[in-house]
């Protein structure tokens, strides 16, 4: 019971220590609380239509997060065994048993985990309908919730978390049983060091490996041509490069390079020469290097999960454009199907705002682009639909993002989608299309657009031209197509519809099926079937109804979806690494108690002190994030390459994101590691 | 006019409940050049004097000018600027910073002053040279032995030219030869420099180095002896007036030493 009582005591003493540790648990076990039991309640999960989806995406990330806790745990743990090293040892000395030591740490961690099992349950109850109410926000669905609570959810967590902790206070203790007198009471190495050769040529090779990494990247597409040996698999070759490099150049920086520079800076006597400079770099210096692995770690791991949150939002943002360009309408549907669609519109009192009409030829062509990438889009020999400019503009009612067009009789203006393009050179030059028909045999290009009227699904071979209306009327052929477009609100009932006349009608569609063997181009022909054709040659459809409005929907089903897991793991790993850097910072600021101390003696102010710790605190914190924010912009740059210019503002934005929980982190470290220094 | 004034200072520590008195009204006249040792038994207050004369404690009451200026309430960042540029310490346990190196121990004042670069190594070069440190300047502190890591500290003490230097058990972790090395210097900076030094020690060998001596007993001063003859008959005189003091101060330090 004396043991008990002094595990208490001692956990009691020690949880303003132990508080940021305690909070990051907590935190963990309320989200895996939360989607445990979004999962399992019975009211719940029936009322989201992808229920399959999302109860397999709650449960698949509640066990990478109490993966994720479990090393978390198991490094805090660590740590903490490694700061009372000298406690143990004392307790040794004074007679306790091993054994007893070893269950009081174990008593002590049990303590703390229930603790935090206990406060992440509450918050999770609490805080579990909140959540519940998020995801159906973001998955765009309308339902009254009411408190999440499953008993079952409840057991499920406690058990985990309990196996998770006393299989950690088990470790520790047989850590204590196992370890030596005379080991507990070792003092830790000095952490200072000459500069050898190994920092110039270690420290030398990680910067330029970094360097080499971030120009490579940076003009990925021109660098790649001088990787043209390894064939066409150089476009994967040298992002792997970059990636050795990278992870390489990282560590070495950390180990070698940081030491050397701040090294040059110490030997720069007019820099270091200044106020507390010398004894904040030599500060840096110690910090850093006891804190490489960690920081190394911290640094590779911020930059996977910024690029992978990064790459997702890369890509709804890819899907969102794919949609704009396929279907940029609320409703197109082919001429002849246009009666029945328009009167279960009207039936159905969707206000049409506009609608507008437009004859495409289908006539076979061939052009070739230039590639910038080993990715080759290479030559297009097929159909494509012709447009002429007055039909091109009279859609810019419905699509004011329709760029104006000039065109002679000579020119034509080549409609290219987003993504098929990606990976050609943004400069063409002097391109021109080939056309099968008797009258016109070649057009130039003037320009290409990415901006289909009435939407790329409207296209045969998703490819179109826009040439001048005298040019199309002398244009045989080969078939037409009629699109017919609605344009109408996005409103609950007008998705509805949609969906509805999509099961309907969606079936139907226009078959192509080239006449000849493509090899000879001049007799090239395509003949235009109606679904369904029996032959399985018939290469190129055009569905003859498309809507817009239960795509997006999808689309943002499964964006919210997304964001919203990435979104809470993203939060624990910040709270976790942003913990454990803490953690460290705070042990140091009892080490260097003294140090501090010697300063006031030697007439150092309390500003300047304070001054000093937060400069060390903001580097040795901001350091990695920074540096994994820079080797996140470097991968998502070559993934934007790869799937051409897309927007990465929101990636910017979860960039941004994380840099201010950081620095809210290390401000918090600052003001507690300065307070811990001025204690008497 | 003395270059410290110490006039009835008294130090109270502790709550309410529990109250020690470490200094009972002190008053004591430290002239400019001298070369003072303040000694008694552990616990006599000693060490509470020597921080109140060097502005890091104050006074509970009383009053302590030193060149004339009233320092006993003065702001913090007042006497910060003060210590930085008027006074040198020498502290038992070296207190040198482990992640610098010598040189960087030494001019760590003078870099927290401001001076400029040239100024800065003219001043190192002296001290280095009246300390003999040279040929150890690049190395941690943790690579060299105990008395030169007590030289490194008297270095950074005397490199900023202080009026005042103040040591508290200076040869408390030393050894005999050591010891003694680091005293000849003092006396060295003392008379070269016109250093005023004031000097804590309960150990007689150590004291016997200085110009005068006070005898502190349960927080007042018990009485004072001048040195006049030579080094050997003052460090006689100093066994005596311990043995009157009792509670011995010689358990520990390099007594047995010859001298």
């Amino acid at each position: 019971m004396v043991l008990l009582r002094l595990a208490f005591k001692n956990a009691r003493a020690r949880f303003s220590h132990y508080l940021a540790y305690v909070l990051a648990c907590a935190l963990a076990i309320t989200i895996f609380f939360s989607f445990n039991v979004m999962a399992t309640t019975a009211k719940f999960l029936p009322a989201v239509a992808q229920q399959q989806r999302v109860r397999f995406a709650l449960l698949t990330t509640s066990f990478f997060i109490v993966l994720f806790m479990a090393a978390f745990m198991l490094y805090a743990n660590l740590f903490f065994m490694q700061q009372r090293h000298q406690e143990i040892g004392l307790f040794n000395l004074l007679g306790v048993t091993r054994w007893r030591i070893g269950l009081l740490f174990f008593l002590e961690n049990l303590l703390l985990g229930l603790v935090s099992l206990v406060l992440g349950l509450l918050l999770g109850i609490l805080l579990s309908k909140l959540l519940a109410m998020l995801l159906l926000r973001l998955l765009d669905i309308t339902l009254a919730t009411t408190l999440l609570f499953s008993w079952a959810a409840v057991g499920q967590t406690t058990s985990i978390f309990l196996v998770l902790v006393v299989i950690l206070a088990v470790m520790d203790a047989s850590l204590v049983y196992r370890h030596r007198l005379a080991e507990l009471f070792r003092q830790k190495p000095p952490a200072t060091s000459h500069i050898s050769i190994w920092h110039y040529l270690g420290g030398g090779i990680g910067l330029l490996l970094l360097g080499y990494a971030y120009w490579s990247a940076q003009n990925y597409s021109s660098v790649v041509h001088h990787y043209l040996f390894f064939g066409s698999t150089a476009f994967m070759v040298l992002p792997l490069l970059i990636l050795v490099a990278v992870l390489v150049g990282t560590y070495l920086f950390y180990q070698a390079s940081l030491s050397l520079i701040l090294q040059l800076l110490r030997r720069h006597k007019r820099f270091s020469y200044h106020g507390l400079r010398l004894v904040t770099l030599a500060n840096l210096a110690q910090r850093l290097k006891r804190n490489g692995s960690i920081s190394w770690l911290v640094t590779i791991l911020t930059a996977i999960t910024l690029t992978i949150l990064g790459s997702m939002t890369i890509l709804y943002a890819g899907t969102q454009s794919v949609l704009n360009d396929e279907q940029p309408v609320a409703l197109t549907v082919e001429k002849q199907l246009s009666a029945p669609v328009k009167k279960a519109l009207v039936q159905a009192r969707i206000p049409i705002r506009t609608t507008q009409t437009a004859r495409l030829k289908v006539v076979s062509a061939r052009f070739k682009l230039r590639s910038a990438l080993a990715l080759n889009y290479g030559a297009y020999v097929g159909p494509i639909s012709v447009i002429r400019l007055t039909d091109y503009h009279a859609m810019q009612q419905i699509q004011p993002d329709l760029p104006a067009l000039t065109l002679t009789e000579q020119q034509s203006v080549l409609l290219i989608r987003q993504v098929s393009n990606a990976g050609q050179a943004s400069h063409q030059g002097r391109l021109a299309i080939q056309l099968n028909t008797p009258q016109i045999k070649k057009l130039a290009v003037k320009q290409i657009s990415h901006v289909f009227p009435y939407g790329s699904s409207n296209y045969v071979g998703e490819t179109g031209l826009v040439v001048s209306d005298q040019t199309y009327q002398r244009l045989a052929a080969d078939a037409q197509t009629q699109p017919l477009a609605f344009d109408f609100a996005h409103t609950a009932k007008s998705e509805r519809v949609s969906k509805h006349l999509a099961k309907n009608y969606g079936q139907r569609e226009w078959q192509f099926q080239p006449t000849t063997n493509k090899a000879n181009f001049a007799n090239l022909h395509f003949q235009q079937l109606m679904h369904p054709v029996t032959e399985n040659n018939a290469n190129y459809s055009l569905p003859l109804l498309n809507v817009r409005y239960p795509r997006v929907h999808d689309l943002r089903t499964l964006f919210g979806l997304d964001a919203y897991i990435t979104g809470f793991v993203s939060l624990i790993f910040i709270m976790a690494t942003g913990s454990i850097i803490m953690l460290k910072q705070l042990a140091e600021a009892a080490e260097n108690r003294s140090q501090y101390a010697l300063l006031a003696k030697l007439g150092l102010g309390r500003h300047a002190v304070r001054q000093a710790i937060y400069s060390q605190t903001v580097v040795t914190f901001l350091l990695p994030v920074g540096l994994g924010l820079v080797n996140a912009y470097f991968a998502l740059h070559i993934l934007n390459v790869w799937l051409n210019q897309l927007d990465l503002t929101f990636a910017y934005i979860i960039g941004l994101v994380y840099l201010v929980v950081y620095t809210g982190y290390c401000w918090l470290t600052a003001n507690a590691y300065y307070k811990l220094v001025q204690q008497k | 006019m003395p270059l410290i004034d110490v006039h009835d200072v008294h130090k109270v520590y502790g709550h309410r409940l529990s109250l020690v008195t470490a200094v009972a009204g002190i008053s004591l006249a430290v002239a400019q050049g001298e070369f003072v040792g303040i000694m008694g038994p552990s616990g006599a207050g000693k060490t509470t004097l020597l921080n109140m004369m060097a502005t890091i404690d104050r006074p509970t009451s009383g009053q302590i000018k030193i060149a004339g200026k009233d320092v006993t309430y003065l702001s913090e960042r007042v006497l910060a600027k003060f210590r930085r540029e008027q006074l040198g310490f020498i502290f038992q346990d070296f207190n040198l910073l482990a992640a610098l190196t010598v040189r960087e121990n030494i001019i760590l004042p003078l870099t927290l002053a401001g001076l400029k670069v040239p100024v800065i190594e003219e001043a190192l070069q002296k001290t280095v040279h009246l300390l003999g440190l040279t040929a150890i300047l690049a190395r941690y502190p943790d690579e060299i032995s105990i008395g030169q890591k007590q030289r490194v500290a008297c270095g950074r003490a005397i490199i900023n030219q202080p009026q005042l230097l103040f040591a508290d058990e200076p040869t408390g972790s030393l050894d005999s030869q050591a010891a003694t090395e680091l005293l000849r210097y003092l006396t060295t900076i003392n008379q070269q420099l016109g250093t005023t030094i004031v000097l804590v020690t309960h150990d007689a060998f150590t004291a016997s180095y200085c110009k005068r001596i006070l005898f502190i007993k349960d927080g007042a001063i018990f009485s004072e002896i001048v040195r006049q003859g030579s080094r050997q008959a003052f460090f006689q005189q100093v066994i005596d007036m311990q043995a009157t003091i009792g509670g011995g101060g010689n358990a520990n330090g390099p007594f047995t030493t010859s001298i």
